[in-house]
Order: C-alpha cells, then structure tokens, then sequence
C-alpha cells in the first residue's frame, strides 16, 4: 500500500513538473543503481549530467560498449566536471543482471535501476541508447542519438554528447540540441 | 503493437495472391541471425528477364520476415534504423525505393511509435540502363535492415543476378509483373495523379522552436463549388482508427502525429485528419522545410494511397507569429487540468470544498439537524458526546467510501459518471425522498429509531443516539452530492480524473472536511454552557426541523416531475404517503411496547417499502428535450459544440452553461445572478449566445466536456471570447453578478480588439 502511495505520488509530481524538454529545467528524481546507493538529479547542481539508457541486450548498446564509445566518452569528460549516469528501463532487468554485464565489461559508473519505466517516461527515453544532457544549472540541454553513426559504418563519427557537453564546458550552447535517437526501443513493461 | 485492419487485409490479399515467384540462385539470402534461425528472408527480382537500354523496369528485394518480427518504413519512428537497399549495377541508375505504405506499431502502451512491415514487403524501385549497354550486366544489392521482435537484431543480405540487356524487346515475365503490381496497389501516389487536392492548415502562421501546434490536413475530390455533393467521391481515412491514416516523414525537429478525423459536410465528401505537433529547440534546418508523409484513404470503399507533401511554416525562435483559426481545427486537446495539481494540494482543497460544503444550500437542512443534535447533547457526559461525533464521522465516511467504490466499479465497468451522477437516477432521487420523509416523521415524534420500546426513556443516549449520529452522516454525504462547492470541483475532477485509490482518498477528505465543525464541537468541553437547559422548546424545535427536511422532500419531487414527467411525481407522492404511513404504523407497534412485533413489522415495512420503490413507474426515461424545457431565467440553445464553433467564427462571445436540475448551486446562480435584470441586459448589448448543457439526465458529451476542465460535476461556466476560441475563461462555481459582467465584457472586449 505504501509502495503504491508511493508511485502515484511519483506519477502525481511528474505530472506537475511535466516531462523533460530541452531547454527547460531537467526532471528531478530520485533513483538508486545496481548497489543500491542512492541517486538524486538535484544534488548533481554545478556539475553537467549525462544521462544514458542502456540495455545490454540491445545490439546497438552492445556495439557501443564493445567500441567502448560510452566509457572512452565518459573518461574524456572528466569525472570531476561531468557526471555520467546509465540508465536501465528494460522491465526484465535487475540489479544482478547489471552488475554481470558491468563485470564483463568493466566501465565503472552506476547504473540506474528503473525497471518499472518510471524515469524512463519522465524523460521520454525512447531508444537504446537515448542520451540526455544536463547542464550545471539542472536544464536539459541535449536530447538525442550518441552520435551521428546508426550502423557504426562511420570511419569518423561525430559524436553529439561530446560536442554538447564541450559546448556546455565552454559555456556555449549544443548544437544540434536535438537529434533523433537510434537503435532499439526501450523494452518498457 | 496494433495492426490495422486494412494491413491485415493486404498481408491477406498478398497470402491468397500468388505466392512469391523464384528467383535464380545467388538471388536469395538470409539475414538477421538470431541463434540458428535467419529471420528475414531476401530475395532479389527483376521485373524482365530481358530489358533494352533507356525503357524503365522494375527491380526489389522482397523481404520475409518470421511471425512478429517487423523492419523499419524510410521513417523507421521514435526507434528502429530505416531499411536500406544499396545497388551496384553497372550502367544502370536506380531511383529511389518506391516504399508501400507502412504499419503503425505502438509499445510501452503508445510511449513509442514506429513505422515499418511485419510479415513481408517487396522494396521496389524504378531502374533504366543507359544506351549503349548491352550483354549480361551482373547486378548487386546490399539490403540493410533492423529487424525487431521484442528484441532487435541488424541484419545484412548481399544478393545478385545477372540481368540481359539488349535492345530486342523488353519482356516482362508475367508472374514477376503481377508480383510487382500487386505491392505497387500499395504504393502511395501524388494526390494530382489520384484526383485528390490535399490542404493544410496550422494553429499558427509559423512554427517555431519549442512550439506546440494543431494542424488539419483536408482531403477531397472536388471543391464545393455548388455542385451537388453526389458528384463528389465519397473519401474516408483508409484504416479502422484516423489516426493510423497519416504516417509522417521525418521531419527533423518536429514530430507530428494525427490525433483523429472527422468528415465535415463543406469538404463534400472528403476528410479532415486532425494533427498535433511539436517542434524541437533547435533552429529549423533548411528553407522551404514541408510536411511530408503518405496518407491510407478510401474512395468509395476503394483502398488508396496518397503522398503528402505540404507546406510548412517555420520561424525563429522568438519571431511573432500569429494564432490561426479555422473551423477545420478542432479545440485544442487540453491537458486535463484537474490533474495538474500535486495530490497534497487535492486533499487540501478537498477538506476545504467538504468543509464549505456545510453552508450550501443541500446540506443545511441535515446542518440545522446537527444543531439541533447538539443542543440535545448538550447536557450529555462527555464521553457520550465523543461518541456520537464518532458515530457521525463514522456515517459521513463510510458513505463516502461506498460512493467512492460504486464510483471507481462503474468506471471500471465502463461508464464514466461524475460527482451527484446518483440523482441522475430517477429511482435514488425515490429512495432518497422517502428516506427523508422516514426521518421527518421520526423528528415530529411519530416513531423513534430503536426497535426496544422500553429504552426510549433514555433515547437521545447510548447506542440509540450513536446510530441515529450515524444515520445522519450517511444522509449528510447523499444529500450533499448535488451540490459543488468552491474547491471541491477542482478536488472531486483531480479524483474522478485519477486511478481509484485516489477517488476513495479524495473523497474520504470531503468527508472528514464535511463532518470536522461538528466533531469539533463535540471535542471542545465547556460548549454546554451556551446551551439552554433541555425543555419543550426542543420538541419545537424538533419539529420545525422536520418541516425543514419536507421542504428538501418538495425539492426532489420537483426534480422527480422535470425529469420523470408529472405521472412519475404523483407515482412518487403516493408512495411517501404509504411509507408515511407505514412509518406510523410502526410507531404505533412501537408505543403498544410489544418489541417482538415492532421488530418484525420494521422488517417487512422496510422489505414492502423496497419493494414499493422498485414498481415505481419513473424508471422510464424520457427524452430530455421533452422533460426539461430551457431554465426560465435565462434562454440559451442545447450544448452543441459545432454550433458554439460556428458562433465563434461568427465573432460572437459565447456564454455556455453546464446545470442540472439537481444541482442546488447550479439553480440558485442562474436565479440571483442570470436574472439579474444588469446581467439580462449585458447580454443582449454584448449581442453573447447562450448554450445550455442540461446533466439532469445522464449524458456523456456533457460528462466528457466536463471532464476536459478538470471538473466531475455541474455547474461549469465558461466564457468564450473569438478571440480565443480555444481557451474559454472558466468562472468559479459561486457566481456573481459582477464577476459575471465583468467575463462578458472582456470577452467582448478581445473580441473587437481583434477585428
């Protein structure tokens, strides 16, 4: 009963709040990843976020993490400016099933638990992967595709979350800041 | 995952017509590996086996895929990568894939659309050698594709054949060519080529980034020019549900979607689907970006297929653009603002509404009771006054709770209904008049609510007193029903508009709102002081609060003859004169102190009471038209929204009025302030149309209207200007005449302000 309180009281606030839309202030909320350690949006203010919905079964993720193109990224952004959270909405993932893929692949920020599809809606995650960006005053600054390679044909990519945190660093403005997003959909419940 | 009807009839169609035709080895492959089984399957065609250089042929690979499974339309939508057919002929150029038109596939409950072929598809394009080439040309195609269950995987097929060139004829092999016109049925053409003329309008001169915007997009066959209409085909979307009509291209920065159709009479015989939209942040791309997409429609029952491409007005962020109005575009799709408060704000304004619900008019006859009830306690032991404020919370919210679960059944059921809806039936509107009769008759002493006659010297306490608190509550809450009070429309349309465990809660906070004054009073000590000592005044008293309960009696009657007609009134009048009497003839057992008796007799009184109000003739209902005639103080048409449409684009103001009969709120604003004689005549200077919606009768336009402005219940009142016929003002519940006057004139005012 509390659980479901709980939920609805969720759904009723982000309802208030609206979901994400680049340009305004980015939902907060609050998660926790495969360890079980606790996550929330607002504490992250001053630094930029990148938010990345990630589902290992997914062929584009996996091609991703085999060029290792999220961790390479999330290392050349610098942990001490930029924080980059993954997120897993597939309705069958759970904590063990991370920490497995996280073994095997061995990059090293959390992953977040949202099984349920909750932050997954608030933030209108569509595909795997979809990337948010969030800059240091918590708006949403870049909504889209990781890059400009859906096949991973590219001898030369252009990656869109770098450029956009780059921009953000430097105080500037993405461009694009919005792409659309490729690969598989989010495997929702 | 939906699929329309009408691919359903083309993957049939396409199963009964003859089977895929074969292809020379090398021309077949497999892709999409996935474990030991290939999900797709390829296959390369040529529509000749011969052709001569410069004429046109055809040429497709033709994909099967395993049941479930589906690839991706040129938009593959809000996930997928679109199909992909690479070439290599020499000598050869081949246009772009003629793609058929696609299936719409919804997951995660609608949160994500895509487009694209479940089954099987032939991609098709045009191809012409170049002259001069002559001999076995070897021709080559790389498909690449997304092929997606519930899991995706990519896949790769490289297929080739030789095709002849020679300038002999160029011979077309019969089932290759039938295969190709088959899926070409399906290929969306340009309107011109169909004798079709498709139009759009916008919400807005231009669009800009971050924009939200409605669109129409007209289709017909001729233009209204006089002509009988009959001459005109007869067009309608193409799938089950509009909305599957209309997939878009991708447009970058702005995603479109239609949100329904609908087949105004002065597009003569064509269709409107109606779109909504959105664009991204970004400054729009290029110039000149248009709207583009296919579109499934049928001419008279004849299955066709359309390419759109329409203008598209983008602007700056920041640039002025103008609202635009058309009657193609329907009112704008509201965000229901009920729900857009957080719930600790819906709980507050519910405990507010239930609390300033005890000075309207329904409840005050139970209030006067409870008054009544207080001076009769005031001399009580504390604890037994404690119990009896209990036993009265304990009413208020145990109705509450059974108002709440009937509520949340029936919707579960299907039928929407809203606050009061109860009195919306003939039957409740009997039972509850008889209650009420049952009661007065126990205030003008007739009988007393306790079957044991020998404990009536101590009525007034105990169990007696704690029931009779208890019966009380329920009936405060059933009587309540019709009226809305400030806040509580906001409150009871966030419930009504939520999953049932919010309804159960909101109400129960109307209910703790509702019975707080008078369990307060029961908790402060040292209130007795106030109170004369108990007398023959009380029995006045008493009495007089009985005649008060009547009057809410004649109330009901008269809805009971609006709504049911005057043989249905004089039915129910007869009826309360027996449970009247019935009731007096209890009493009477009561008072001979045989308890036995008077038990059994309140049974079967009770059981031919129930059985009296189940043969009442008012059950029939009869045409609201016919029962309800236009409320007298003010004259206004039906609510007809076409017609309030219509009034707009007029330039008029519109005043439209949500009542019923029931609904005491509703009936005291239209007597104070819609006969004002100011109001009367600030309407007719301000030239406003008047429409009524009448919910005396359960009616679902009305129901859903409501339900758009966040409210469960009447009265709503809503002033339209033409300036912005999509964003009425909405007044609040208790009206003024002022407050009124000054809503039409701003209305009005916006309105030549425009012009």
């Amino acid at each position: 009963m509390i659980h479901l309180g709980v939920a609805i009281l969720t759904l009723v606030l982000a309802v208030a709040t609206g979901p994400a839309a680049v340009g305004k202030p980015a939902p907060d909320f609050t998660a926790v990843d495969e360890t079980g350690a606790k996550y929330e949006l607002s504490s992250y203010l001053g630094r930029a976020v990148v938010l990345e919905w990630t589902n290992p079964d997914c062929p584009f993720v996996a091609r991703h993490y085999s060029a290792d193109t999220m961790e390479k990224l999330a290392k050349t952004l610098g942990a001490s400016d930029v924080v980059w959270l993954a997120v897993n909405s597939t309705h069958s993932n759970t904590a063990a099933d991370t920490k497995a893929w996280k073994a095997e692949q061995g990059f090293a920020y959390p992953t977040l638990q949202d099984a349920d599809g909750e932050l997954g809606h608030l933030y209108g995650a569509r595909t795997t992967p979809h990337l948010f960006v969030i800059d240091a005053q918590g708006v949403l600054r870049y909504a889209g595709a990781v890059d400009d390679d859906p096949t991973g044909n590219a001898a030369t990519p252009t990656s869109y979350v770098g450029n956009a945190v780059a921009a953000l660093l430097a105080s500037g403005t993405p461009d694009p800041s919005e792409t659309k997003p490729y690969g598989c959909s989010v495997k929702y419940k | 995952m939906r699929r329309t009807l009408l691919c359903l009839l083309f993957a049939l169609l396409a199963g009964v017509a003859a089977a895929a035709p074969a292809v020379p080895e090398g021309a077949a492959g497999t892709g999409a590996s996935d474990g030991d089984e290939a999900r797709v399957e390829a296959r390369f065609y040529v529509e000749s086996e011969t052709v001569r250089p410069g004429e046109p042929f055809r040429l497709g690979v033709y994909l099967t895929l395993d049941r479930g499974w589906h690839v991706y339309w040129r938009n593959s939508g809000q996930s997928g990568i679109p199909t992909r057919l690479a070439w290599q002929i020499d000598g050869a150029d081949v246009g772009p894939i003629r793609w058929p038109f696609p299936e719409i596939f919804r997951e995660a409950d609608g949160f994500i659309t895509t487009y694209g072929y479940a089954d099987e598809v032939l991609l098709a394009s045009e191809a012409r050698f170049a002259p001069g080439v002559s001999g076995e040309i070897e021709a080559r195609v790389d498909a690449e594709f997304l092929v997606c269950e519930v899991q995706c995987i990519p896949g790769e097929v490289h297929l080739q054949r030789t095709i002849r060139v020679s300038d002999e004829a160029t011979l077309a092999d019969p089932e290759t060519h039938a295969f190709f016109e088959q899926w070409a049925a399906r290929i969306p053409r340009e309107p011109a080529a169909l004798g079709l003329e498709l139009e759009a309008v916008y919400s807005l001169s231009a669009i800009r980034p971050g924009d939200a915007f409605r669109a129409a997009l007209a289709v017909r066959s001729c233009r209204d020019t006089g002509a009988s209409p009959d001459a005109c085909a007869d067009l309608l979307p193409g799938t089950n549900d509009a909305k599957d009509a209309f997939v878009p291209d991708r447009i970058d920065g702005i995603e479109v979607a239609a949100t329904g159709g609908r087949k105004p009479e002065f597009l003569a015989g064509g269709f409107l689907l109606t779109l909504s939209g959105r664009a991204g942040a970004d400054p729009p791309k290029a110039e000149g970006e248009r709207l583009r997409g296919v579109l499934a429609l049928t001419r008279d029952d004849q299955p066709e297929f359309v390419e759109v491409d329409l203008p598209l007005p983008r602007a700056a962020a920041g640039a002025p653009v103008l609202a635009l109005e058309s009657p193609w575009l329907e009112p704008a799709e509201l965000v229901n603002p009920a729900l857009a408060i957080p719930l600790w704000r819906a709980l507050l304004l519910a405990l507010a509404g239930g609390l300033i619900l005890n000075l309207m008019p329904c409840v005050l006859p139970i209030l006067a009771i409870k008054v009544f009830g207080i001076a009769e306690l005031a001399h009580q032991r504390r604890g037994a006054v404690i119990r009896f404020g209990v036993a009265y919370l304990a009413g208020v919210l145990v109705t509450m709770l059974a108002l709440a679960l009937v509520v949340a059944a029936l919707r579960a059921a299907g039928t929407s209904v809203g606050w009061g809806f109860q009195f919306q039936e003939p039957l409740f509107v009997a039972a509850v008049a008889a209650v009420l009769v049952v009661f007065a008759l126990n205030l003008f002493g007739v009988f007393e609510i306790a079957f044991d006659a020998t404990r009536l010297a101590s009525a007034g306490a105990g169990a007696v007193g704690a029931r009779r608190s208890f019966f009380e509550g329920l009936l405060a809450v059933v009587v309540a029903t019709p009226c809305s009070a400030p806040f509580l429309g906001t409150a009871v349309g966030f419930a009504f508009a939520s999953p049932w465990p919010m309804i159960v809660a909101i109400l129960l906070a109307v209910g703790v709102g509702l019975a707080l004054p008078f369990v307060l009073v029961t908790l402060v000590p040292g209130w007795a002081r106030f109170i004369p000592r108990s007398g023959p005044w009380m029995l006045h008293l008493r009495a007089g609060l009985g005649f008060a309960l009547l009057g809410t009696v004649v109330w009901l009657l008269w809805i009971m003859g609006r709504s049911a007609g005057a043989g249905a009134q004089t039915a129910l009048l007869a009826y309360l004169l027996v449970v009247g009497a019935g009731a007096w003839a209890f009493g009477v057992l009561q008072r001979a102190e045989l308890p036995g008796v008077a038990r059994l007799a309140s049974v079967s009184l009770a059981l031919l009471a129930i059985l009296g109000l189940a043969a009442l003739p008012v059950a029939e209902a009869r045409p609201v038209s016919e029962a309800t005639p236009a409320t007298d103080t003010m004259h206004g048409r039906a609510f007809a929204p076409p017609e309030i449409r219509a009034a707009l684009m007029r330039g008029t103001p519109v005043f439209v009025y949500f009542t019923a009969d029931w609904c005491l709120t509703c009936k005291v604003n239209e007597h104070v302030v819609f006969g004002d004689a100011r109001v009367q005549a600030e309407l007719e200077k301000l030239g406003v149309e008047t429409f009524v919606g009448d919910w005396t009768r359960r009616d679902e336009a009305i129901r859903a209207e409501l339900a758009r402005y966040g409210k469960a219940g009447v009265p709503l009142y809503l002033v339209y200007s033409p300036s912005a016929p999509d964003q009425p003002v909405v007044l609040p519940e208790i009206l003024t005449v002022d407050l009124f006057i000054e809503a039409l004139q701003q209305a009005a005012l916006a309105a030549k302000e425009k012009t």
